[in-house]
Protein backbone atom coordinates (compact mmCIF):
# COMPACT_ATOMS: atom_id res chain seq x y z
CA UNK A 1 0.00 0.00 0.00
CA UNK A 2 1.03 3.30 -0.55
CA UNK A 3 2.46 6.05 1.80
CA UNK A 4 0.46 8.68 0.35
CA UNK A 5 -1.87 8.33 -2.45
CA UNK A 6 -3.04 11.13 -4.25
CA UNK A 7 -5.51 10.67 -6.99
CA UNK A 8 -7.30 13.13 -9.33
CA UNK A 9 -6.95 16.56 -7.22
CA UNK A 10 -8.45 19.65 -8.52
CA UNK A 11 -8.99 22.49 -6.52
CA UNK A 12 -10.01 25.99 -6.91
CA UNK A 13 -9.85 29.20 -4.68
CA UNK A 14 -12.44 31.77 -5.16
CA UNK A 15 -10.88 35.04 -4.68
CA UNK A 16 -12.00 38.69 -4.67
CA UNK A 17 -11.44 38.59 -8.45
CA UNK A 18 -12.92 34.99 -8.94
CA UNK A 19 -12.11 31.79 -8.85
CA UNK A 20 -8.98 30.65 -9.44
CA UNK A 21 -7.34 27.01 -10.37
CA UNK A 22 -4.85 26.19 -8.08
CA UNK A 23 -4.14 22.71 -8.67
CA UNK A 24 -5.80 20.71 -12.24
CA UNK A 25 -5.83 16.94 -12.08
CA UNK A 26 -2.49 16.09 -9.57
CA UNK A 27 -1.98 12.23 -9.17
CA UNK A 28 0.75 10.77 -7.37
CA UNK A 29 1.72 8.49 -4.92
CA UNK A 30 4.51 8.45 -2.18
CA UNK A 31 5.52 4.65 -1.47
CA UNK A 32 6.25 3.68 2.32
CA UNK A 33 9.95 4.76 3.47
CA UNK A 34 10.28 7.21 -0.14
CA UNK A 35 11.15 10.58 -0.16
CA UNK A 36 9.47 12.25 -2.45
CA UNK A 37 10.03 16.41 -3.33
CA UNK A 38 7.98 18.54 -4.67
CA UNK A 39 9.39 21.64 -6.67
CA UNK A 40 8.13 24.17 -9.25
CA UNK A 41 8.30 27.78 -9.28
CA UNK A 42 6.38 29.50 -7.20
CA UNK A 43 2.57 30.09 -7.04
CA UNK A 44 2.04 26.26 -8.37
CA UNK A 45 0.60 25.15 -5.40
CA UNK A 46 2.85 23.00 -3.68
CA UNK A 47 2.23 23.96 -0.22
CA UNK A 48 -1.26 23.56 -1.40
CA UNK A 49 -1.07 19.84 -1.96
CA UNK A 50 0.44 18.95 1.40
CA UNK A 51 -2.31 20.79 3.12
CA UNK A 52 -4.52 18.85 0.73
CA UNK A 53 -2.85 15.66 1.92
CA UNK A 54 -2.85 16.99 5.84
CA UNK A 55 -6.74 17.20 5.80
CA UNK A 56 -6.33 21.00 6.57
CA UNK A 57 -7.75 22.03 2.95
CA UNK A 58 -10.44 19.83 0.93
CA UNK A 59 -9.84 18.99 -2.49
CA UNK A 60 -12.69 20.23 -4.72
CA UNK A 61 -12.39 17.18 -6.96
CA UNK A 62 -10.25 13.75 -6.32
CA UNK A 63 -9.25 12.17 -2.89
CA UNK A 64 -6.42 11.95 -0.83
CA UNK A 65 -5.05 8.86 1.24
CA UNK A 66 -2.83 8.52 3.88
CA UNK A 67 -1.88 4.73 4.48
CA UNK A 68 -5.50 3.64 3.22
CA UNK A 69 -7.37 6.07 5.22
CA UNK A 70 -8.71 9.52 5.10
CA UNK A 71 -6.22 12.43 6.15
CA UNK A 72 -8.53 13.21 9.18
CA UNK A 73 -8.66 9.56 10.07
CA UNK A 74 -4.53 9.52 9.95
CA UNK A 75 -4.64 12.64 11.92
CA UNK A 76 -6.57 10.80 14.23
CA UNK A 77 -4.49 7.89 14.28
CA UNK A 78 -1.13 10.13 14.51
CA UNK A 79 0.31 8.50 11.01
CA UNK A 80 1.61 11.75 10.12
CA UNK A 81 3.34 14.62 11.44
CA UNK A 82 3.46 17.88 9.41
CA UNK A 83 6.88 20.82 10.01
CA UNK A 84 5.83 23.93 9.07
CA UNK A 85 8.42 26.37 7.46
CA UNK A 86 8.06 28.37 10.48
CA UNK A 87 9.25 26.43 13.59
CA UNK A 88 6.54 27.23 16.01
CA UNK A 89 7.88 27.12 19.18
CA UNK A 90 5.91 28.44 21.71
CA UNK A 91 8.00 31.39 23.95
CA UNK A 92 7.02 30.29 27.58
CA UNK A 93 7.88 26.22 27.23
CA UNK A 94 11.54 25.18 27.20
CA UNK A 95 12.84 23.29 24.31
CA UNK A 96 12.06 20.18 25.50
CA UNK A 97 8.37 20.75 26.21
CA UNK A 98 8.08 22.58 22.91
CA UNK A 99 8.75 18.99 21.65
CA UNK A 100 6.14 17.66 23.70
CA UNK A 101 3.05 19.64 22.48
CA UNK A 102 2.24 16.90 20.95
CA UNK A 103 1.42 15.17 24.13
CA UNK A 104 -0.92 17.49 25.51
CA UNK A 105 -3.99 15.97 23.17
CA UNK A 106 -3.40 12.64 24.65
CA UNK A 107 -4.87 11.09 27.84
CA UNK A 108 -2.62 10.23 30.95
CA UNK A 109 -2.35 6.61 29.66
CA UNK A 110 -1.37 7.07 25.72
CA UNK A 111 1.01 9.80 27.12
CA UNK A 112 3.11 6.75 29.18
CA UNK A 113 3.94 5.76 25.69
CA UNK A 114 6.08 8.23 25.17
CA UNK A 115 8.00 8.63 28.31
CA UNK A 116 12.03 10.07 27.71
CA UNK A 117 11.42 10.06 23.96
CA UNK A 118 11.43 13.62 23.66
CA UNK A 119 14.87 13.81 24.92
CA UNK A 120 15.61 10.96 23.01
CA UNK A 121 14.47 12.87 20.12
CA UNK A 122 16.10 16.05 21.05
CA UNK A 123 20.02 14.10 21.12
CA UNK A 124 18.89 12.16 17.85
CA UNK A 125 18.41 15.95 15.93
CA UNK A 126 21.34 17.12 17.72
CA UNK A 127 20.37 19.36 20.38
CA UNK A 128 21.52 17.63 23.58
CA UNK A 129 21.86 20.22 26.48
CA UNK A 130 19.32 22.91 25.04
CA UNK A 131 16.17 20.80 26.18
CA UNK A 132 15.71 23.55 29.24
CA UNK A 133 17.23 26.89 27.33
CA UNK A 134 14.10 28.88 26.33
CA UNK A 135 13.34 28.85 21.84
CA UNK A 136 14.08 32.61 22.09
CA UNK A 137 18.15 31.91 22.90
CA UNK A 138 17.91 29.37 19.73
CA UNK A 139 19.33 30.37 16.00
CA UNK A 140 16.67 29.72 13.47
CA UNK A 141 18.31 26.23 12.17
CA UNK A 142 17.99 25.41 16.10
CA UNK A 143 14.25 26.09 15.80
CA UNK A 144 13.83 23.78 12.88
CA UNK A 145 15.80 20.94 14.55
CA UNK A 146 13.31 21.05 17.26
CA UNK A 147 10.72 21.62 15.12
CA UNK A 148 11.74 18.27 13.14
CA UNK A 149 12.30 16.45 16.61
CA UNK A 150 8.66 17.14 17.88
CA UNK A 151 7.70 15.95 14.86
CA UNK A 152 9.16 12.52 15.04
CA UNK A 153 7.76 12.08 18.12
CA UNK A 154 5.08 10.06 17.98
CA UNK A 155 6.56 7.65 15.22
CA UNK A 156 4.78 8.74 12.56
CA UNK A 157 4.46 6.71 8.95
CA UNK A 158 4.51 10.14 7.27
CA UNK A 159 6.52 13.13 7.29
CA UNK A 160 4.95 16.52 5.69
CA UNK A 161 7.69 19.41 5.38
CA UNK A 162 6.46 22.21 3.95
CA UNK A 163 9.52 24.18 2.91
CA UNK A 164 10.71 23.57 6.16
CA UNK A 165 14.37 24.97 5.69
CA UNK A 166 13.02 28.09 3.61
CA UNK A 167 14.22 30.54 5.67
CA UNK A 168 17.29 29.16 6.14
CA UNK A 169 20.56 30.48 4.83
CA UNK A 170 22.46 28.44 2.22
CA UNK A 171 25.38 27.42 4.84
CA UNK A 172 22.72 25.93 7.17
CA UNK A 173 20.13 24.36 4.74
CA UNK A 174 23.37 22.74 3.50
CA UNK A 175 24.16 21.46 6.91
CA UNK A 176 20.50 20.57 7.76
CA UNK A 177 20.07 19.05 4.72
CA UNK A 178 22.69 16.51 5.96
CA UNK A 179 21.19 16.10 9.41
CA UNK A 180 17.86 15.34 7.62
CA UNK A 181 19.09 12.76 5.47
CA UNK A 182 21.58 11.04 8.91
CA UNK A 183 18.00 11.85 10.93
CA UNK A 184 15.63 9.98 7.72
CA UNK A 185 17.73 7.14 7.64
CA UNK A 186 17.05 6.33 11.34
CA UNK A 187 13.65 6.71 11.62
CA UNK A 188 12.47 5.61 7.66
CA UNK A 189 9.12 6.92 7.32
CA UNK A 190 8.17 7.99 3.92
CA UNK A 191 8.62 11.56 3.36
CA UNK A 192 6.52 14.52 1.43
CA UNK A 193 9.48 17.23 1.09
CA UNK A 194 8.03 20.98 -0.38
CA UNK A 195 11.04 22.92 -1.64
CA UNK A 196 11.95 25.49 -4.13
CA UNK A 197 15.84 24.51 -3.86
CA UNK A 198 16.70 22.52 -6.76
CA UNK A 199 19.97 20.77 -4.64
CA UNK A 200 17.76 20.48 -1.90
CA UNK A 201 15.27 18.19 -3.85
CA UNK A 202 18.00 16.32 -5.59
CA UNK A 203 20.22 15.27 -2.60
CA UNK A 204 16.98 14.66 -0.35
CA UNK A 205 14.67 12.83 -2.66
CA UNK A 206 14.18 9.42 -4.43
CA UNK A 207 11.49 11.28 -6.88
CA UNK A 208 11.20 14.97 -7.08
CA UNK A 209 7.64 15.34 -8.47
CA UNK A 210 7.48 18.63 -10.88
CA UNK A 211 4.97 21.47 -11.02
CA UNK A 212 4.19 24.11 -13.66
CA UNK A 213 2.03 26.59 -12.11
CA UNK A 214 -1.79 28.21 -13.01
CA UNK A 215 -3.05 25.71 -12.92
CA UNK A 216 -0.29 23.09 -11.11
CA UNK A 217 -0.14 20.40 -12.60
CA UNK A 218 2.48 17.39 -12.77
CA UNK A 219 4.79 18.13 -15.39
CA UNK A 220 7.30 15.84 -14.74
CA UNK A 221 8.42 13.03 -12.42
CA UNK A 222 12.20 12.31 -12.00
CA UNK A 223 14.14 9.63 -10.44
CA UNK A 224 17.17 10.52 -8.75
CA UNK A 225 19.02 7.23 -8.95
CA UNK A 226 21.79 8.21 -6.12
CA UNK A 227 23.16 5.91 -3.61
CA UNK A 228 21.98 5.69 -0.17
CA UNK A 229 23.07 6.60 2.60
CA UNK A 230 23.51 9.90 1.01
CA UNK A 231 26.22 12.05 2.73
CA UNK A 232 28.55 14.83 1.79
CA UNK A 233 30.49 13.04 -0.95
CA UNK A 234 27.23 12.51 -2.79
CA UNK A 235 25.96 15.95 -2.45
CA UNK A 236 29.30 17.14 -4.24
CA UNK A 237 29.15 14.32 -6.54
CA UNK A 238 29.30 15.05 -10.52
CA UNK A 239 26.72 12.69 -10.34
CA UNK A 240 24.11 15.12 -7.84
CA UNK A 241 25.33 17.87 -10.10
CA UNK A 242 24.21 16.31 -13.39
CA UNK A 243 20.42 16.16 -11.52
CA UNK A 244 20.68 19.17 -10.52
CA UNK A 245 21.35 20.49 -14.06
CA UNK A 246 18.92 18.78 -15.71
CA UNK A 247 16.44 19.53 -12.98
CA UNK A 248 17.06 23.11 -13.37
CA UNK A 249 16.91 23.17 -17.45
CA UNK A 250 13.07 21.86 -17.13
CA UNK A 251 12.37 24.25 -14.38
CA UNK A 252 13.17 27.25 -16.79
CA UNK A 253 11.27 25.36 -19.51
CA UNK A 254 8.41 25.10 -17.44
CA UNK A 255 8.32 28.98 -16.06
CA UNK A 256 9.08 30.16 -19.33
CA UNK A 257 6.35 27.97 -21.13
CA UNK A 258 4.20 30.21 -18.25
CA UNK A 259 5.14 33.10 -19.32
CA UNK A 260 4.03 32.57 -22.88
CA UNK A 261 0.81 31.44 -21.93
CA UNK A 262 0.39 34.17 -19.76
CA UNK A 263 0.96 37.09 -22.31
CA UNK A 264 -1.14 35.03 -24.74
CA UNK A 265 1.99 34.41 -26.97
CA UNK A 266 1.48 30.66 -28.16
CA UNK B 1 28.58 21.80 21.76
CA UNK B 2 27.60 22.15 25.46
CA UNK B 3 30.80 23.89 26.51
CA UNK B 4 30.14 26.34 23.74
CA UNK B 5 26.51 26.62 25.43
CA UNK B 6 28.34 27.48 28.43
CA UNK B 7 30.27 30.07 27.39
CA UNK B 8 27.42 31.60 25.61
CA UNK B 9 25.70 31.82 29.23
CA UNK B 10 28.22 33.87 30.68
CA UNK B 11 28.39 36.54 27.53
CA UNK B 12 24.47 36.80 28.27
CA UNK B 13 25.08 37.15 31.93
CA UNK B 14 27.95 39.54 31.19
CA UNK B 15 25.69 41.38 28.90
CA UNK B 16 22.73 41.16 31.72
CA UNK B 17 24.63 42.66 34.31
CA UNK B 18 25.93 45.14 31.64
CA UNK B 19 22.53 46.08 30.55
CA UNK B 20 20.97 46.06 34.37
CA UNK B 21 23.51 48.74 34.97
CA UNK B 22 23.04 50.32 31.96
CA UNK B 23 19.16 50.92 33.35
CA UNK B 24 20.27 51.81 36.83
CA UNK B 25 22.05 54.65 35.52
CA UNK B 26 19.32 55.83 33.72
CA UNK B 27 16.94 56.01 36.35
CA UNK B 28 19.68 57.45 38.44
CA UNK B 29 19.00 60.37 36.22
CA UNK B 30 15.22 60.38 36.78
CA UNK B 31 15.43 60.02 40.36
CA UNK B 32 18.00 62.78 40.83
CA UNK B 33 15.56 64.77 38.75
CA UNK B 34 12.66 64.27 41.16
CA UNK B 35 14.78 65.45 44.07
CA UNK B 36 15.61 68.53 42.83
CA UNK B 37 12.22 68.94 41.37
CA UNK B 38 11.43 68.49 44.69
CA UNK B 39 14.11 70.89 46.42
CA UNK B 40 13.39 73.57 43.99
CA UNK B 41 9.70 73.07 44.88
CA UNK B 42 10.31 73.38 48.71
CA UNK B 43 12.43 76.28 48.25
CA UNK B 44 10.46 78.56 45.81
CA UNK B 45 6.95 77.93 47.66
CA UNK B 46 6.96 81.64 49.11
CA UNK B 47 4.97 82.08 52.28
CA UNK B 48 1.55 84.04 50.15
CA UNK B 49 1.85 81.51 47.81
CA UNK B 50 1.17 78.39 50.29
CA UNK B 51 -1.85 79.28 50.81
CA UNK B 52 -2.69 77.50 47.20
CA UNK B 53 0.29 75.22 46.82
CA UNK B 54 1.89 74.32 50.28
CA UNK B 55 5.86 73.29 50.08
CA UNK B 56 6.00 69.77 50.48
CA UNK B 57 7.08 69.04 53.40
CA UNK B 58 3.90 70.17 54.58
CA UNK B 59 1.85 67.94 52.46
CA UNK B 60 4.39 65.29 54.27
CA UNK B 61 3.35 66.29 57.67
CA UNK B 62 -0.62 66.26 56.56
CA UNK B 63 0.07 62.71 55.68
CA UNK B 64 1.41 61.99 59.32
CA UNK B 65 -1.21 64.22 60.85
CA UNK B 66 -4.24 63.20 58.82
CA UNK B 67 -3.02 59.66 58.52
CA UNK B 68 -5.99 57.95 60.86
CA UNK B 69 -8.38 59.82 58.20
CA UNK B 70 -6.83 59.67 55.29
CA UNK B 71 -5.92 55.63 55.82
CA UNK B 72 -9.91 54.87 56.58
CA UNK B 73 -10.96 56.63 53.58
CA UNK B 74 -8.22 55.63 51.10
CA UNK B 75 -9.20 51.85 52.32
CA UNK B 76 -12.86 52.66 50.97
CA UNK B 77 -11.90 54.00 47.40
CA UNK B 78 -9.26 51.15 47.07
CA UNK B 79 -11.74 48.57 47.91
CA UNK B 80 -13.81 50.54 44.95
CA UNK B 81 -11.35 50.38 42.83
CA UNK B 82 -10.23 46.92 43.08
CA UNK B 83 -13.67 45.36 43.01
CA UNK B 84 -14.62 47.54 40.10
CA UNK B 85 -10.95 46.62 38.47
CA UNK B 86 -11.83 42.64 39.19
CA UNK B 87 -15.59 42.91 37.75
CA UNK B 88 -14.39 45.12 35.22
CA UNK B 89 -11.94 42.80 33.72
CA UNK B 90 -13.39 39.57 33.97
CA UNK B 91 -16.79 41.09 32.37
CA UNK B 92 -14.22 42.23 29.54
CA UNK B 93 -12.28 39.05 29.32
CA UNK B 94 -15.93 37.25 29.33
CA UNK B 95 -17.04 39.05 26.80
CA UNK B 96 -13.73 39.12 24.56
CA UNK B 97 -14.16 35.30 24.51
CA UNK B 98 -17.74 35.85 23.12
CA UNK B 99 -16.48 37.99 20.62
CA UNK B 100 -14.04 35.54 19.46
CA UNK B 101 -16.20 32.75 19.43
CA UNK B 102 -19.56 33.77 17.97
CA UNK B 103 -19.63 36.66 14.74
CA UNK B 104 -23.01 37.63 15.37
CA UNK B 105 -22.50 38.07 19.22
CA UNK B 106 -19.80 40.27 18.05
CA UNK B 107 -21.87 42.26 15.25
CA UNK B 108 -24.76 42.98 17.68
CA UNK B 109 -22.65 44.15 20.77
CA UNK B 110 -20.55 46.18 19.45
CA UNK B 111 -22.39 48.85 18.26
CA UNK B 112 -23.41 49.40 22.39
CA UNK B 113 -19.67 49.40 23.15
CA UNK B 114 -19.14 51.68 21.24
CA UNK B 115 -21.85 53.56 22.60
CA UNK B 116 -20.94 52.91 25.95
CA UNK B 117 -17.03 53.79 25.56
CA UNK B 118 -18.53 57.47 23.68
CA UNK B 119 -20.99 58.34 26.56
CA UNK B 120 -19.22 60.48 29.17
CA UNK B 121 -18.87 58.05 32.13
CA UNK B 122 -19.18 60.86 34.52
CA UNK B 123 -22.24 62.46 32.99
CA UNK B 124 -23.60 58.90 33.88
CA UNK B 125 -22.31 58.93 37.53
CA UNK B 126 -25.95 60.74 38.75
CA UNK B 127 -27.89 58.18 37.28
CA UNK B 128 -26.02 55.33 38.62
CA UNK B 129 -26.47 57.10 42.16
CA UNK B 130 -30.48 57.76 41.62
CA UNK B 131 -30.25 53.91 40.41
CA UNK B 132 -27.62 51.99 42.70
CA UNK B 133 -27.77 54.20 45.58
CA UNK B 134 -24.97 56.12 47.33
CA UNK B 135 -23.45 53.19 48.27
CA UNK B 136 -20.46 50.63 47.25
CA UNK B 137 -22.71 49.66 44.03
CA UNK B 138 -22.95 52.67 42.32
CA UNK B 139 -18.69 53.45 42.22
CA UNK B 140 -18.33 49.96 41.49
CA UNK B 141 -20.70 49.76 39.08
CA UNK B 142 -19.24 53.16 37.37
CA UNK B 143 -15.47 51.74 37.28
CA UNK B 144 -15.97 48.13 36.07
CA UNK B 145 -17.96 50.36 33.00
CA UNK B 146 -14.69 52.03 32.61
CA UNK B 147 -12.49 49.60 32.88
CA UNK B 148 -14.06 46.72 30.48
CA UNK B 149 -13.53 48.53 27.41
CA UNK B 150 -9.88 48.14 27.19
CA UNK B 151 -9.99 45.04 28.21
CA UNK B 152 -12.26 43.78 25.30
CA UNK B 153 -10.44 45.78 22.67
CA UNK B 154 -7.05 44.24 24.14
CA UNK B 155 -8.30 40.46 24.75
CA UNK B 156 -10.09 39.99 21.26
CA UNK B 157 -6.87 41.36 19.72
CA UNK B 158 -4.53 39.15 21.47
CA UNK B 159 -6.95 36.01 21.26
CA UNK B 160 -7.17 36.40 17.41
CA UNK B 161 -3.43 37.28 17.32
CA UNK B 162 -2.95 33.76 17.01
CA UNK B 163 -1.23 33.33 13.42
CA UNK B 164 -2.81 30.76 10.98
CA UNK B 165 0.62 28.24 10.86
CA UNK B 166 -0.03 28.14 14.58
CA UNK B 167 -3.41 26.99 14.56
CA UNK B 168 -3.05 24.62 11.43
CA UNK B 169 -0.27 22.91 13.26
CA UNK B 170 -2.44 22.10 16.15
CA UNK B 171 -5.06 20.97 13.87
CA UNK B 172 -2.62 18.27 12.84
CA UNK B 173 -2.31 17.33 16.41
CA UNK B 174 -5.88 16.51 15.75
CA UNK B 175 -6.08 19.38 19.05
CA UNK B 176 -9.93 20.17 19.82
CA UNK B 177 -10.86 23.97 19.56
CA UNK B 178 -11.01 23.66 23.53
CA UNK B 179 -7.45 22.90 23.18
CA UNK B 180 -6.02 24.91 21.04
CA UNK B 181 -8.13 28.05 22.98
CA UNK B 182 -6.60 27.03 26.52
CA UNK B 183 -3.13 26.03 24.84
CA UNK B 184 -2.17 28.17 22.69
CA UNK B 185 -4.64 31.14 22.48
CA UNK B 186 -5.03 31.83 25.87
CA UNK B 187 -1.32 32.22 26.30
CA UNK B 188 -0.20 33.93 23.39
CA UNK B 189 -3.25 36.89 24.66
CA UNK B 190 -1.93 37.35 27.75
CA UNK B 191 0.25 40.02 27.16
CA UNK B 192 -2.63 41.59 25.68
CA UNK B 193 -4.63 41.49 28.72
CA UNK B 194 -1.51 43.07 30.58
CA UNK B 195 -1.19 45.81 28.07
CA UNK B 196 -4.84 46.13 29.00
CA UNK B 197 -4.57 46.41 33.06
CA UNK B 198 -1.51 48.85 32.63
CA UNK B 199 -4.08 51.28 31.51
CA UNK B 200 -7.33 50.15 33.61
CA UNK B 201 -5.59 49.48 36.67
CA UNK B 202 -5.13 53.51 37.11
CA UNK B 203 -8.75 54.13 35.60
CA UNK B 204 -9.65 52.03 38.38
CA UNK B 205 -8.85 54.39 40.94
CA UNK B 206 -9.47 58.02 38.98
CA UNK B 207 -12.87 56.33 38.74
CA UNK B 208 -12.95 55.55 42.47
CA UNK B 209 -12.10 58.98 43.70
CA UNK B 210 -14.35 61.25 41.26
CA UNK B 211 -17.48 59.08 41.68
CA UNK B 212 -16.83 59.49 45.79
CA UNK B 213 -17.27 63.74 44.90
CA UNK B 214 -21.26 62.55 44.30
CA UNK B 215 -23.12 62.11 47.68
CA UNK B 216 -20.36 60.10 49.25
CA UNK B 217 -19.17 60.27 52.79
CA UNK B 218 -16.74 57.78 52.66
CA UNK B 219 -13.41 57.40 50.60
CA UNK B 220 -10.55 60.04 49.44
CA UNK B 221 -13.03 61.69 46.69
CA UNK B 222 -15.07 62.67 49.96
CA UNK B 223 -12.12 63.94 51.76
CA UNK B 224 -11.11 66.02 48.76
CA UNK B 225 -14.67 67.88 48.48
CA UNK B 226 -15.15 68.16 51.55
CA UNK B 227 -11.38 69.89 52.18
CA UNK B 228 -12.23 71.99 49.21
CA UNK B 229 -15.34 73.42 51.29
CA UNK B 230 -13.47 73.75 54.56
CA UNK B 231 -10.69 75.48 52.06
CA UNK B 232 -8.25 73.06 53.75
CA UNK B 233 -5.45 73.15 50.57
CA UNK B 234 -2.92 70.88 52.31
CA UNK B 235 -5.60 68.56 52.99
CA UNK B 236 -6.39 68.71 49.55
CA UNK B 237 -2.77 68.36 48.22
CA UNK B 238 -2.52 65.03 51.18
CA UNK B 239 -5.28 62.93 49.10
CA UNK B 240 -3.75 63.84 45.79
CA UNK B 241 -0.45 63.02 46.91
CA UNK B 242 -1.69 59.71 48.09
CA UNK B 243 -4.04 59.10 45.14
CA UNK B 244 -0.68 59.47 43.34
CA UNK B 245 1.11 57.15 44.85
CA UNK B 246 -1.41 54.39 45.23
CA UNK B 247 -2.04 54.40 41.35
CA UNK B 248 1.53 54.49 41.39
CA UNK B 249 2.09 51.49 42.90
CA UNK B 250 -0.73 49.49 41.39
CA UNK B 251 0.56 50.56 38.22
CA UNK B 252 3.90 49.04 39.34
CA UNK B 253 2.23 45.52 40.73
CA UNK B 254 0.84 44.91 37.50
CA UNK B 255 4.05 45.66 35.62
CA UNK B 256 6.02 43.53 38.41
CA UNK B 257 3.50 40.75 37.62
CA UNK B 258 3.62 40.71 33.82
CA UNK B 259 7.11 39.98 34.16
CA UNK B 260 6.46 37.22 36.25
CA UNK B 261 3.98 35.50 34.54
CA UNK B 262 4.96 36.26 31.52
CA UNK B 263 8.91 36.40 31.83
CA UNK B 264 9.06 34.93 27.84
CA UNK B 265 7.16 37.84 26.21
CA UNK B 266 9.44 40.02 24.30
CA UNK B 267 8.83 43.17 26.28
CA UNK B 268 10.22 41.73 29.21
CA UNK B 269 13.56 40.99 27.49
CA UNK B 270 15.04 43.65 26.27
Amino acid sequence: MPAVEINNITKIFSLKTGPVTALSNISFNVEEKEFVSVIGPSGCGKSTILRIIAGLLKPDEGDVSILGVTPLEARKQRLYSFVFQDPIMFPWRNVLSNIEIPLEVLNRNERKQYAGRAQEMLDLVGLQGFGAASPNQLSGGMRQRAAIARALLMRPEVLLMDEPFGALDEINRDKLNLELMRIWQETESSVVFITHSIEEAVFLSDRIIMLSPRPGTVAAEINIDLPHPRNIEIKQSEAAFNYATSVRKMLNQITLDALLVESGVN
Amino acid sequence: MIKNNQLHQTSIRKANKARIFNEFKNYGIAVFLLILFFILWQFATSSSFERLIPKPSTIVQTIIDKWPLLATNSKQTLFEAVVGFLIGTSTGILIAIGFVYSKKFAKSIYPFLVFLQCMPLMALMPLLVLWFGTGLASKVVLITLATFFPTVINVVQGLISLDKPTIEFMETLNASEMQIFWKARVPFSIPYLFTAMRVTVTTAILGAIISEWLWATKGLGAVIVLAMFNAQVEVLWASMALATIFSLLAFSLIVILEKLVIPWHISNQE
